[in-house]
């Protein structure tokens, strides 16, 4: 029995050619090692990544506190600045009296 | 982050094979397809230390998913930058597991179906050359069962109007 160009046996049997001819297809030996080496290479930026982020959390308690005493430097300096300021200038009037 | 390594270094190694020949038979060549499964791997492996892998499907039908995207990324932009023919390889290279006979089937494969619209490629290659069902290609495609055999009925009738023409 032949096949004319539109049985459909033909498409069947050359996929069935091209499926065992193609079935030792696979990777190559070095293949799995280079996966793991850019693997390797993703997960060292990744880990220099959430190391910066950690650095950094943990950086921000230590900030919001010098932020604080900072703040209470100011008010205290602004505060005793004041101060002097009027004693001074009670001293100038003294001085003028 | 040690164990993700080594559990995403077993996922390798039991799939490799099957995703690379399953690139190759789309692309025609086994090292355009093991960079295609590199980089898809990758891909997977951010998601998995992302922890944005859902585990609402299965590891291999998420890896295929991917692979299949990768492969027809990567053929539009082959597409859209061919090499020039003298910069192509004279022969296939043959330094793996295939033998020179199947590297030449597969530009066969590629050069035939090549002439199919993608879906109708990618549907015909799952299931007649992968041995995958309706139900796996559906899930894997993220489409109904019966666009996976509309699909195959309609690449089926193509290549018998094309006669086995590549």
């Amino acid at each position: 029995m032949t096949h004319g160009p539109e049985d459909p046996e033909d498409t069947d049997a050359r996929l069935e050619r091209l499926k065992v001819a193609t079935g030792s297809v696979g990777a190559r030996p070095s293949f799995a090692a280079r996966v793991a080496a850019a693997a390797s290479r993703e997960e060292a930026a990744l880990d220099w990544m959430s190391d910066l982020l950690l650095a950094a959390r943990r950086l921000v308690p230590i900030a919001a506190l010098a932020a604080a005493v900072g703040m209470i430097w100011a008010v205290q300096s602004e505060h005793a600045w004041s101060q002097a300021r009027a004693a001074n200038a009670s001293a100038e009037l003294d001085l003028q009296w | 982050m040690a164990g993700d390594t080594s559990a995403f270094s077993g996922i390798v190694l039991a799939t490799q094979d099957r995703l690379v020949r399953l690139s190759a038979r789309l692309l025609g060549s086994v090292p355009d397809a093991e960079d295609v499964v590199q980089e898809a791997y990758l891909k997977a492996y951010r998601s998995l230390l992302a922890r944005k892998f859902d585990r609402r499907s299965r590891v291999t039908t998420w890896l295929h998913r991917i692979v299949i995207n990768a492969t027809l990324d990567a053929r539009r932009s082959r597409k859209r930058a061919p090499v020039p023919s003298s910069e192509t390889d004279p022969e296939p290279r043959t330094d793996g597991a295939a033998s020179s006979e199947a590297h030449v089937a597969l530009r066969e494969l590629a050069g035939w179906l090549g002439a199919l619209p993608e879906e109708q490629q990618v549907v015909l290659v799952l299931k007649a050359l992968e041995d995958l069902s309706s139900g796996e290609i559906a899930e894997i495609l993220g489409c109904t069962e019966g666009a996976v055999e509309q699909r195959l009925v309609r690449a089926r009738a193509a290549l018998r109007k094309m006669g086995g023409e590549s």
